[in-house]
């Protein structure tokens, strides 16, 4: 009688069992540890078929070949998989980041490195993970410094890794490249490098990257950035910034003398100091600050369009609020669900809210145009004392208040409420709220509304 | 120790290839000699087994 060979079964359960290794274990590196120790396998599978065949022989049993045709093409099969995911075992591709992540050991290697500009008018940056702190300065030279970290198994891959992302400057005539060559290890090994840079302060600044934070200061000329994640922080730049990211949990520009122009989504945007005109496209969940803007502003997301002319003082919005003092107009601001608040604005005003109150306090004389929506909210309206205007605002379904008095007529109709009249000669106010109330106040009469409710 | 012989020896062949096989690759893996440079081994294995197979055979004297 002929016994099957035990080798089929065997393999078939250390198959299974490396599999459900890997997805139950996945800090495990199993096919890490295939690709080394395979001929392992190998030599137990030759020790437990001559086991065999000793034993059959022992017990004087019929033999048959060593080897059956399939077990060859097997051994074949695996000699040749095992050989690649060897090889690309020792070029540096991993398996599974996951198991590099929690054995794998973090490696440093210092970074130092100095060139002269040349001809170059623009610095180009490629360093595809890690921070990057640019700061102008009197020198001539272009200065590095900083670190580079490799995550890996060994520390022979990490030199590896190591030697083969050197730090270069490549001169193209008007601008210089620096890279780090991040890409010339396996895309899945961890490589991250964090670089100090002082360049000339008359030069501009490109950089582009996957992830990492910028922190540039002190240039004359402009600033373009580039990244997937990345959080920014521009100070004191004399050109034009442009930056271009997918997510970001900060971007901060301050005192800058030429334009802004900022795409993305985000979290927090603060600006503050622009001397040039700032365009802001992009979602941005968590909150927003414009502070001192002396050319237009323009910040268009999804939901929201906001105009501004120039702003000597402060605009600070998140997703349910809105607040903004000392704007110039023509101003303009169109959003889904805010609460609005303006104090002190001049030309004239165009908002609309789809759900949201909206306080304004225009302050100056002579008054801006007005022109507010709600769809759900109210309005509330505070004039200077001696303010003159021609108002016409309907509460759809709500009620009316007014400071004004007799000049300023109220009709209700059914759930609608409404005030016209003309007070001086001066623009037109329109308000309209579709559900909530609507009241046109006096400055200085705080308190006064529910007397002068009618 | 009979008939069986000669098939034993080559029954064997095959688990002792697979062996030297795996070994071969297992010092391509851990020490510097590669593979491109101890492949001979695996002649010599085989050499060495048809000459074990055929010293038997003969001593046998069937």
């Amino acid at each position: 009688m002929r016994r099957r060979s035990l080798a089929g079964p065997v393999l078939l359960i250390l198959v299974g069992g490396v599999f459900l290794l890997y997805n139950l274990r996945p800090q495990i590196p199993v096919f890490e540890l295939f690709s080394v120790y395979w001929p392992f396998l190998l030599i137990a599978w030759g020790l437990l078929r001559l086991a065999e065949v000793l034993v059959s022989a022992a017990r004087s049993e019929p033999q048959r070949a060593g080897l059956s045709g399939g077990e060859v093409a097997l051994v074949v099969i695996l000699c040749l998989v095992g050989s690649g995911m060897f090889a690309a075992h020792r070029h540096g591709f991993r398996f599974n980041v996951r198991s590099l992540e929690v054995f794998g050991e973090q490696y440093e290697y210092p970074i130092s490195d100095q060139k002269a500009l040349g001809t170059a008018k623009r610095i180009v940056f490629e360093n595809a993970r890690g921070n990057l702190r640019i700061t102008g300065g009197d020198a001539p030279d272009i200065k590095v410094t900083g670190r580079k970290s490799i995550r890996a198994f060994s520390k022979g891959d990490a030199d590896r890794a190591s030697q083969n992302t050197p730090l270069e400057f490549i001169d193209q005539g008007d601008q210089l490249l620096v890279r780090t060559n991040q890409d010339r290890v396996a895309s899945n090994q961890r490589i991250s490098e964090d670089l100090e840079v002082v360049v000339p302060r008359g030069v501009g600044i490109t950089a582009n990257a996957s992830s990492g934070d910028f922190d540039v200061s002190d240039l004359d000329q402009g600033v373009e950035i580039s990244a997937d994640r990345a959080d920014v922080r521009l100070n004191r730049i004399g050109g034009a910034v442009r930056v271009e990211l997918r997510h970001s949990d900060i971007i901060r520009v301050m005192d800058v003398k030429g334009s802004v122009d900022v795409q993305g989504r985000g979290t927090d945007v603060d600006l503050e100091n622009i001397a040039g005109q700032v365009t802001l496209n992009g979602s941005y969940g968590g909150s927003l600050e414009f502070k001192n803007l002396a050319k237009p502003l323009h910040f268009e997301s999804q939901n929201t369009d906001l105009r501004v002319e120039k702003l000597p003082g402060e605009i600070s919005m998140d997703l349910g609020e809105f607040t903004a003092r000392n704007l110039v107009g023509p101003v303009r601001f169109v959003t889904k669900s805010r609460d609005v608040k303006i104090e002190d604005f001049t030309e004239s005003l165009e908002l609309e809210t789809e759900r949201g109150d909206i306080d304004l306090v225009p302050n100056h004389l002579p008054l801006p145009r007005i022109t507010a929506r709600s769809r759900a909210g109210r309005i509330d309206l505070v004039l200077p004392d001696k303010a003159a205007f021609q108002l016409e605002a309907t509460a759809e379904r709500g009620d009316a208040m007014n400071d004004f008095g007799p000049v300023l007529v109220k009709e209700t109709d059914g759930r609608s409420a409404s005030l016209r009249g003309k007070v001086g000669q001066g623009p037109s106010i329109l308000l309209v709220t579709e559900r909530g109330s609507v009241s046109v106040r006096k400055a200085g009469a705080s308190g006064g509304t529910s007397e002068a409710k009618l | 120790m009979n008939g069986n012989n000669q098939p034993l020896w080559r029954a064997i062949r095959g688990p002792l290839t697979l062996i030297t096989v795996g070994v071969l690759f297992a010092v391509d893996h851990f020490t510097p000699y590669s593979f491109h440079q101890t492949w001979p081994v695996l002649l010599i294995v085989f050499g060495l087994l048809s000459l074990l197979g055929r010293s038997t055979a003969s001593g046998g004297g069937v």
